[in-house]
Formats: C-alpha cells, sequence, structure tokens
C-alpha cells in the first residue's frame, strides 16, 4: 500500500512544475504578443550580436554579459523599434553599450582610440608583401588575433563592414558617426589590420623579415 | 579622400560613377595602387572568410531567454498590480472594516488581569443601595448579606466590549475590589492555587484571587494573603 501510493506520488510529482510553468507561459505569452516576435528577430541576429561582443571586448564572459544586456535593452525598447533593419538598432545599442561600460573600463589600456585618430597613419602604407605569403597559412583564430591588435573604432568600423556585411549608412547608423568617418575608418582599420597581419605573420614565421621589408 | 579610402570605398561599391571612372583608370595606370587595392580586396576577403559566426552560443541565447522570461513575468506583476490597485486597495479597506466590525460583535474574550484592573480602577463608584447589591449578587452568584462584610461602592461598564462591574468591599482587614467580568472566557497572568478551587495573581504587588461562576470571570483584589482573600471569595461565594 505504501509502495503504491509512493509510487503514485511520483508519477504525478514531476508532472506538476510543467504544467504551472506552461501555464504561466501561456498566461504572460497571451499578455505580452512583442515577445515571439522579438525573440525570432533576435533569435536571428543573435551570431552576429554575439560575435561582435566578442570581438570588441576580447573576452567570452564579458561577450556573454555585453551580448544579454543588449539583448535585454533591445526587448524593454522593442516598442520604440522602427521596424526597419532590426541587426543595425540591436549593434547600434550593443555598440552605446561597450562604450559606456567596458571601454571606460579599458580605455586606459588601449594604445589609440578615438581621440587618437588622427594619430592614426594616414595611409598606414600597405606593405608590398605578397598578400599570399602574409595570408595562405593563415587560420580564423589567428585573423581574430590580428584584428583585436586594431583600436577599437576601427575595429568596429571593419568587423561591421567585413564581417556583418552592414553597409555604410547602417555602419553610419549604428557607431553614430558621420558616412565619411566611417569610410575613413574602415579604410585605416583595413590597412592597420593589414600590417597587423604581417606583423604576425613575421612572428609565426610565416614570412621572412628580408621579404617584409622589399 | 586619399588613396587608400579611395580604393577602400572602390571596394565597397560606395563610390558615384565620376569617382569609379577615375580609380578604374588610375588602377590601369599605377602599379602600387593596383597592388594597394589588391592588398585591402584580400583582407576584406580574409575577414569575410575566416571570421565565421561564434560557436556554441545556444546556452547563451538560452539564458538572454530566461531573462527574458523573467522581465515578462515582472512586467506581467506590474502590469496586474496597477490594473487592479483599486480592488487590492479596496479589498484591504473591506478587510480592515471588517475585522474591526468582527472584533466589535464577537469581542476578545480573553483578558489580562492587570488589565481587568485597570479599567475596573478607572470607573467611579457610586454608593450602593440594598437593591442594586442583592441583583448584582443574584447575577454573579455572590452573597453580600454577610454582617461582616460591607458593600462601599458599585461601578459598571464595558472592557472590550464585555460588561465589567467593580464592586468596592470592606471587612475588619480593610477594603477590597472585586471585580466581574460578564462573558470573559479566561482571565490571563494567573495560576491555580494548590487546590485548584482559586487562580491566583499579583496585580501591581497586590494579591487577587479569580474564579469562574457561570459565564463571568470573578477577581478579588487585596492588600492580603491570598488564603485570606480566598477566605473571603468563599463567604461570597453561595
Amino acid at each position: 500500500m505504501a509502495t503504491g501510493a509512493q509510487g503514485m506520488t511520483h508519477a504525478v510529482g514531476p508532472a506538476k512544475p510543467r504544467v504551472v510553468d506552461s501555464l504561466a507561459q501561456m498566461l504572460f505569452r497571451k499578455s505580452n504578443p512583442n515577445r515571439d516576435k522579438f525573440e525570432r528577430l533576435a533569435e536571428a541576429v543573435f551570431p552576429s550580436v554575439f560575435g561582435t561582443a566578442l570581438r570588441l571586448t576580447r573576452d567570452r564572459e564579458d561577450a556573454h554579459d555585453l551580448a544579454q544586456e543588449a539583448i535585454i535593452r533591445a526587448y524593454e525598447a522593442f516598442d520604440r523599434f522602427d521596424g526597419r533593419n532590426f541587426k543595425a538598432w540591436i549593434l547600434r545599442i550593443l555598440t552605446n553599450l561597450y562604450i559606456n561600460r567596458y571601454r571606460q573600463r579599458q580605455r586606459e589600456g588601449l594604445s589609440q582610440s578615438l581621440e587618437e585618430e588622427s594619430a592614426i597613419e594616414p595611409v598606414a602604407e600597405l606593405s608590398q608583401t605578397p598578400d599570399r605569403q602574409v595570408f595562405d597559412n593563415m587560420v580564423g583564430a589567428e585573423v581574430e588575433t590580428a584584428l583585436a591588435r586594431v583600436p577599437d573604432d576601427f575595429r568596429l568600423a571593419v568587423l561591421l563592414s567585413d564581417v556583418e556585411e552592414l553597409s555604410y549608412e547602417e555602419i553610419a547608423e549604428v557607431t553614430q558617426v558621420p558616412i565619411g568617418t566611417v569610410r575613413s575608418r574602415i579604410a585605416r582599420g583595413r590597412a592597420i589590420l593589414r600590417r597587423e597581419l604581417e606583423r604576425y605573420a613575421l612572428e609565426q614565421g610565416y614570412i621572412k623579415q628580408s621579404i617584409s621589408d622589399e | 579622400m586619399n588613396d587608400i579610402e579611395l580604393i577602400s570605398s572602390y571596394l565597397d561599391g560606395t563610390l558615384d560613377e565620376k569617382e569609379r571612372t577615375e580609380v578604374l583608370a588610375r588602377l590601369e595606370n599605377e602599379p602600387q595602387l593596383r597592388a594597394q587595392y589588391g592588398s585591402m580586396k584580400s583582407v576584406k576577403q580574409l575577414l569575410s572568410d575566416r571570421c565565421t559566426a561564434p560557436v556554441d552560443i545556444e546556452n547563451d541565447w538560452k539564458q538572454c531567454k530566461n531573462r527574458l522570461d523573467e522581465i515578462d513575468k515582472s512586467s506581467q506583476a506590474e502590469r496586474f498590480v496597477s490594473k487592479y490597485a483599486w480592488a487590492m486597495a479596496a479589498s484591504l479597506f473591506i478587510l480592515v472594516v471588517g475585522t474591526g466590525v468582527a472584533n466589535r460583535l464577537n469581542p476578545s474574550r480573553i483578558l489580562h488581569a492587570s488589565e481587568v484592573n485597570r479599567y475596573a480602577a478607572s470607573l467611579t463608584p457610586g454608593l450602593p443601595s440594598t437593591t442594586n447589591s442583592s441583583a448584582i449578587g443574584d447575577r454573579y452568584g455572590l452573597n453580600f448579606g454577610k454582617p461582616a462584610l460591607t458593600v462601599s461602592g458599585v461601578a459598571s461598564g464595558r472592557i472590550n466590549g464585555l460588561p465589567i462591574s467593580r464592586i468596592d468591599l470592606q471587612d475588619v482587614r480593610g477594603s477590597m475590589r472585586l471585580v466581574a467580568v460578564q462573558g470573559a472566557s479566561n482571565i490571563d497572568g494567573t495560576t491555580p492555587s494548590e487546590d485548584g478551587t482559586f487562580n491566583r495573581c499579583q496585580i501591581a504587588q497586590i494579591n487577587a484571587v479569580g474564579w469562574r461562576h457561570g459565564n463571568t470571570a470573578l477577581l478579588l483584589i487585596g492588600d492580603r494573603n491570598y488564603s485570606e482573600l480566598e477566605e473571603v471569595a468563599h463567604e461570597l461565594i453561595r
């Protein structure tokens, strides 16, 4: 008898929370119709949100916090989203969060920042080292390492353009700077990255100093 | 626009027709610019090919969804509160009023000895008539006819909605106060005597003995020992 009663308890016990959870879910979903729409849009762009966060913070844990905070801020402000470009909108939130929170913290450690933009060599002379020698042996992680050496504002512009494939207008919207500045940052960012890739290739012995100096 | 910006913009297809024509002409005639263009194109291609989407982010997304659930739940609770605030306020009001009415209709039947004495002391006793003393005696099962015991004053009132009477008594040893509360189920702060006939307590360092008659709790308070008080109480009880 006792065994039967226990058995019954075990059979009924775990089902209860599921019923309560689904009921609660049904209730709040019913009262919040925007949730499904937001979740669908956010899930689609989450890899970009997380990837951008990761490439900005260069730390997985910070990236997790930053991406999550951006998603939450976006959800809270979803009724103010104009319905045009969700990815650009949420990346703008992410960028603002990063600037306000993380970059303040990291600013001291940066060798070059927005204020020092003019200090970057205007042309950052592209090396004459053959591209194939620099790039052929590079794997994703090495490219990421070189990218991480590019100053924040240039890195953000380059990755929004070449990784996230946003247009100049969208990048201007995300970073809240004029298109001319976007153009300049992308160009300089690529030139700096090229230099960093070459430096990395030298360090790793993919190319020789003599070739690099040619 | 410097050369790097020019070839970068050309690569991204953001130049106007005139600029594009100019760049094309320069690329044909300037090998160094052509090399820079090729190099920038390689960088762009490299980023596009090798900087892939981060992996193992399912758990991160799941945690985001959990946070969204929490937000939904708390905002739902806020909406509920703001929507039904008036109803909750009304319920609270009804509860407070209802409790008051219930207390009025069904007053506390447990009183503390000191509380009873304090209230009795606040009453102003009047001179008793024979009829008056006899009526009180009948009501509380007391015999005030003993020649050694006289009633010197009587007063009535209500404590917690219950009728209370104060009867001041006098005998050869001095004065005493008898307090009777009708409907009191118990008087707290007392302990039973050895034989269990009376309850004993001290109120402001003055001894008191208590007993019940029907639905009435009685307390005899006097500046004498318990045995003497119990002796008087025995004489009073018919």
